[in-house]
């Protein structure tokens, strides 16, 4: 009897624990990418800007990050072969030229978590930007990991 | 003859208002247990002595023993060192065999101190080799040590030392390096693989654990022994580029309950001074 409740106990307590063994995380609550993120503002608000293209200048096939819609947000990937990447903004107006902004950094192998895995962080040293339609670019948070903080405030005209 | 009667009404009024005055006042009166002078007798099984104060007259020291006597048969007072016992950790070995990646073995001292609390040491290694199916990485957390200090208090105090039921505490540490290899990293626009590895990343945690559990003497002085932990990290050293997964003697990070599973050797102390219940009398009898 008493041999037989140590086995059932002890049955029990490797059963429970392997259930909770089996148990997954919450799966990647972030990016599995470290991507800068780059906010639209005017007058000092928030803004939507229309018929926006960005695209990285060299990237391969001229893939277009944005294809003229309406965005208040956009993502800017940057090389980890790369020391500095370049990017396209273009209003699809007339008269309206593209604005380019240029970002400097270094890249570092990190690593997120079991469930968003590793990759490159980047640390942005400094910016620079045209000034057709932008007024200025702030540079938020030079740090960028794979959560969702906004790196980069774009200041329209 | 109309003379005398108004006072034989008169007085018969005044005869039954006090009769009713008289009965009214008997009810109220609360009925007292008369005393039988009863001499209350010492318990059966009380020592021979106490019965010998008792029967000569010192009642107040002989009712003090037998005071004392009857809590020593309700709460059986165990010795300063009851026992100690010597444990290995060997719950995360069942557990590697149903898939998990990670484990930490280690041996355990600990002082049975009057049967209720038990201060306890427990001393081990701790590793981990995990690559997640569809991740592209592999987590290695090399072999390093951890400590935990805390105590247990026994709930079955009363019983014999050899079935525990227990809570405790435990104050953990452990200082470990984990490397992040065999990464495979694509970026999708620039259309970029990269291979790498982070390696010999150091850190350190201090942690807290609440457990539940169970001590079965199986025979003669082994016995096995069933925990159930709750844990929280208080501090640990953060690295900028990588967050420990494993923690030596913790676990799994994401995880906040974790089992455990222990084979004790138990060594009696004291044992002439522990109370005599049946189990000890027929060992000693033995």
């Amino acid at each position: 009897m008493k041999h037989s409740l140590l086995h059932i106990l002890s049955a029990l307590a490797v059963l429970c624990a392997a259930a909770l063994n089996s148990c997954t995380g919450d799966g990647c609550t972030d990016n599995s990418s470290s991507l800068p993120l780059a906010h639209f503002y005017q007058n000092g608000k928030a803004v939507t800007v229309s018929n926006l293209s960005v695209r990285g200048i060299g990237a391969p096939g001229d893939s277009i990050l944005v294809d003229n819609e309406s965005v208040s947000e956009v993502y800017l990937p940057l090389p980890p072969s790369a020391k500095m990447c370049q990017f396209e903004f273009n209003y699809n107006t007339e008269g309206a030229p593209a604005d380019t902004i240029t970002l400097h950094y270094t890249a570092t192998p990190m690593f997120a978590n079991m469930d968003c895995g590793a990759m490159y962080g980047f640390n942005i040293s400094a910016h620079q930007f045209t000034r057709h339609a932008i007024d200025s670019v702030a540079l938020v948070k030079p740090e960028v990991t794979n959560n969702n903080a906004v790196t980069l405030r774009i200041f329209m005209r | 003859m109309k003379l005398f009667a108004p006072h034989i009404l008169t007085a018969l009024a005044l005869m039954t208002s006090t009769a009713w005055a008289q009965s009214t006042e008997q009810r109220r009166i609360t009925p007292v247990k008369p005393n039988t002078n009863t001499v209350l007798r010492p318990a059966k099984g009380t020592k021979e002595e106490v019965v010998q104060r008792y029967l000569e007259g010192d009642t107040a020291s002989a009712q003090e023993e037998l005071r004392k006597d009857s809590l020593r048969r309700v709460y059986p007072r165990y010795p300063l060192t009851t026992q100690a016992s010597f444990g290995l950790n060997f719950g995360d070995a069942l557990l590697m065999a149903f898939g998990q990646k990670y484990g930490s073995f280690g041996v355990s001292a600990t002082l049975n101190m009057w049967n209720r609390l038990q201060p306890e040491i427990e001393l081990g290694l701790g590793f981990a080799n995990h690559t997640p199916e569809d991740m592209n990485f592999t987590y290695k957390g090399k072999a390093s040590p951890y400590v935990k200090v805390g105590a247990n208090y026994n709930f079955a105090f009363k019983n014999d030392p050899k079935y525990q039921v227990y809570a405790g505490v435990r104050l953990g540490y452990s200082s470990f390096k984990f490397d992040i290899s065999d990464v495979t990293y694509h970026d999708p626009y620039w259309d970029e693989t990269h291979s790498f590895s982070i390696n010999g990343i150091s850190s350190h945690a201090l942690w807290g654990e609440l457990l539940a559990g169970l001590k079965v003497t199986l025979f003669s002085n082994f016995a096995l022994g069933w925990q159930a932990r709750y844990h929280g990290i208080f501090s640990e050293k953060k690295n900028p580029n990588a967050q420990a997964w494993f923690i030596p003697g913790y676990g799994a990070r994401d995880k906040s309950f974790s089992f455990t599973m222990s084979l004790y050797y138990t060594l009696p102390l004291s044992t002439q001074k522990w109370p005599k219940t049946e189990n000890n009398e027929n060992e000693n009898g033995k």
